[in-house]
């Protein structure tokens, strides 16, 4: 039989054949590695239960033994996937590193929501569970304010809330915040600028995470459906990397569904209408003026976030009635603000320090 | 014996590495550009039955919606396929969409006639928007063709392997991507092809509770109506238990101040060390709890202890 001739000079260098087969290799000798990490575990750091209403609860994390903290501060996550991602794993977590500068972490859980709160809505969130979770801190640490920080929606969240509430917050940290929803570098603004969102709301009842899910993934389509996981095909050999890729796409799935109302009038207001830039947000009965927030402001933002564009987050800046803004810019995207360890150096360190100088 | 494809791959990636076989290696850019000129025009081809298909689809409804004489059968066979795929209401009775329902399933009729309306404007919209989307690989193309013309074999940085390659195509690819959709067509198209997509399945759901009222099941609207009542409880009880703590606490506050005014006959020397500190931290507690309640409308979270755990 004549032998056939493998080379394909198509490329200089390696020929395809020879790559095809350096893949299936790959595949072959990796495949063990990702059977082992099917089930990675996620959030590192012990925490407690303080308080709990329906499906919220607020944790406190608990210091390392012999570790003081002084300084108690209230992270706000967003209701789009969950709290997690700041305690993601040990050495990529947002949470060891506020913990290490002596800071005391708590935290506002909002869990899953089902059916059964397809009516809850922006005041129920902000001036209902988030406002009774400050409270019971309060009381519980016998003071009168608190430090909050907002993670990307939940950093919007805390900008409203201080607005509503600014005589219980003492200092505003906003990490990947949208403030200006308009940018023109902002695609998911964009996306949902024409969408009716009233006919999402009552032909759908709540919105699924899985259609938040693909509508993420429509921003970078090529590179988020195929590119990532071709690219994993590196890490097969290493089975700490490859643990790590696996746990991120646990949390990036890990999407719970959206109360319809409070989408509704988070979409609407903010998205479709940027109304805290322009003035005119509404939560509940009252209107949110940026302008009552006049307690020091830090906005960390990073400066390749594909999701949350940076002059969306810079906008903040000028917005409020504080006179001691600071901003932390952080060179790399949404996620890694959190996990890299990059973010390790600068992010916690940054915003430990900033809060030291003002309690 | 058919042509296994695998066997069809490999002769197409042999052909072309004959194509360029023992020649200079520097013609692979020559047969790279080739290549993609080739898909290029062939992209094109298919685009222009896209834009007609889009651009002519009045027109084209028009033709469908003829009249049909046997005679012209196999003209009127092929009108007849296109009528369905353009507008199914039309080749189901002859514009039977637009006559009004009759009788006691009148109701029914229309229903159905208007899943069949909303249904062609669905496929209008994704024609639409796919065509829109498709516009821009001849773009990608050209990105691609002009960013693989920097590449030398001879460089400092080859392209080395055909991941390289597939990573030139993503990046050329998501380029074009986000300039296409930074325009303001592209958000219109997306929003409407959300938009119809949606008003189907809000007729669809209306149909589903018909039927479901029909058997006497409950059916989405019961339930809206249900998560709507219970969002309101929620929220009235949280008032009253709000109002509830705020009495218990004005009620507590005489006798309070009753144990403490008895406690300083008794330690008089105490109370005057410690009295500034206990007004100080009773009159935060108390500040916090009145401005929580005004703030909110809502309550106070030490109002429901039932709902609190691991001793907050």
């Amino acid at each position: 039989m004549e032998k056939q001739d493998m080379s394909f000079p198509f490329l200089p260098g390696a020929g395809a054949p020879e790559e095809l087969q350096k893949l299936f290799q790959q595949l072959t000798q990796g495949f063990e590695n990702l059977a082992r990490v099917k089930d990675v575990e996620v959030g590192c750091t012990p925490r407690k239960a303080l308080y709990r209403e329906d499906k919220l609860t607020l944790y406190r994390f608990q210091p390392p033994e012999g570790q003081a903290v002084d300084i108690p501060v209230l992270i706000v996550y967003a209701l789009v996937n969950r709290p997690y991602m700041a305690d993601l794993q040990e050495g990529r977590s947002l949470v060891q590193g506020l913990l290490a500068q002596g800071l005391d972490v708590y935290l506002v859980d909002w869990g899953y929501p089902d059916p059964s709160d397809r009516f809850l809505g922006l005041d129920d969130y902000l001036n209902g569970y988030l406002d009774r979770c400050v409270d019971v801190l309060r009381e519980r640490l016998g003071r009168e304010r608190l430090n909050l920080l907002g993670i990307c929606q939940g950093g919007t969240f805390a900008v409203c809330y201080s607005a509503l509430h600014p005589g219980k917050v003492s200092n505003l940290i906003t990490t990947v915040a949208p403030i200006d929803f308009h940018t023109p570098d902002d695609l998911l603004s964009r996306m949902v600028r024409h969408i009716d969102v009233d006919l999402v709301v009552d032909s759908c009842g709540n919105v699924s995470g899985d259609s938040l899910n693909s509508l993420f993934l429509s921003l970078q389509p090529f590179r988020l459906t195929g590119q990532k996981y071709l690219g994993m095909l590196d890490l097969l050999d290493d089975e700490q990397k490859l643990a790590n890729f696996v746990r991120m796409e646990k949390w990036i799935f890990d999407s719970p569904d959206q109360a319809g109302e409070a989408f509704r009038e988070f979409v609407q207001q903010f998205y479709q209408q940027n109304l805290l830039v322009r003035g005119g947000v509404r939560i509940g009965d009252r209107e949110v003026d940026p302008h009552c927030i006049t307690m020091p402001v830090l906005n960390v933002y990073a400066l390749k976030d594909h999701l949350v564009p940076p002059a969306a987050s810079q906008a903040l800046k000028g917005l409020t009635g504080s006179i001691d803004y600071s901003a932390l810019e952080f060179p790399g995207g949404h996620i890694g603000l959190f996990v890299s360890g990059k973010a390790n150096k600068l992010v916690a360190p940054g915003i430990g320090k900033w809060l030291r100088h003002r309690s | 014996m058919g042509l296994d494809p695998r066997q069809l791959t490999w002769q197409l990636l042999r052909d072309a590495a004959s194509s360029v076989q023992g020649k200079d290696p520097g013609q692979w850019k020559a047969f790279a550009e080739e290549r993609i000129d080739e898909v290029r025009r062939y992209w094109e081809d298919a685009m222009g039955g896209l834009r007609a298909a889009a651009t002519q689809w009045s027109s084209m409804r028009e033709f469908a919606a003829l009249g049909s004489p046997s005679a012209m059968l196999p003209f009127f066979q092929f009108r007849d396929w296109l009528q369905a795929l353009l507008d199914p209401a039309q080749a189901w009775g002859g514009g039977a969409s637009e006559l009004p329902g009759l009788g006691p399933h009148r109701n029914q009729q229309e229903a159905a006639q208007e899943v069949v309306r909303l249904s062609g404007e669905l496929r209008k919209t994704m024609l639409e928007f796919n065509l829109y989307m498709a516009e821009g690989i001849p773009e990608v193309l050209d990105r691609l063709r002009d960013r693989l013309s920097t590449f030398d074999v001879d460089a400092e940085n080859p392209l080395k392997s055909s991941r390289a390659v597939y990573d030139l195509c993503v990046e050329c690819f998501e380029e074009v991507y986000a300039r296409r959709t930074a325009e303001e067509s592209f958000s219109r198209l997306y929003g409407e092809l959300n938009n119809s997509l949606l008003r189907l399945r809000k007729h669809w759901l209306g149909q589903l509770n018909e039927m479901l009222r029909g058997l006497g099941m409950p059916d989405q609207e019961a339930l809206t109506t249900l998560q709507k009542r219970q969002q309101e409880l929620r929220r009235e009880l949280r008032k009253l238990q709000g109002e509830l703590q705020t009495l218990r606490e004005a009620g507590s506050a005489p006798k309070q101040q009753q144990a403490k005014q008895q406690k300083g006959v008794r330690q008089p020397e105490k109370q005057a060390a410690s009295g500034a500190k206990a007004r100080k931290a009773g009159g935060r507690k108390g500040r916090a709890r009145r401005r929580g309640g005004a703030a909110s409308g809502t309550t106070t979270p030490g109002a429901s202890p039932g709902n609190t755990s691991g001793g907050a």
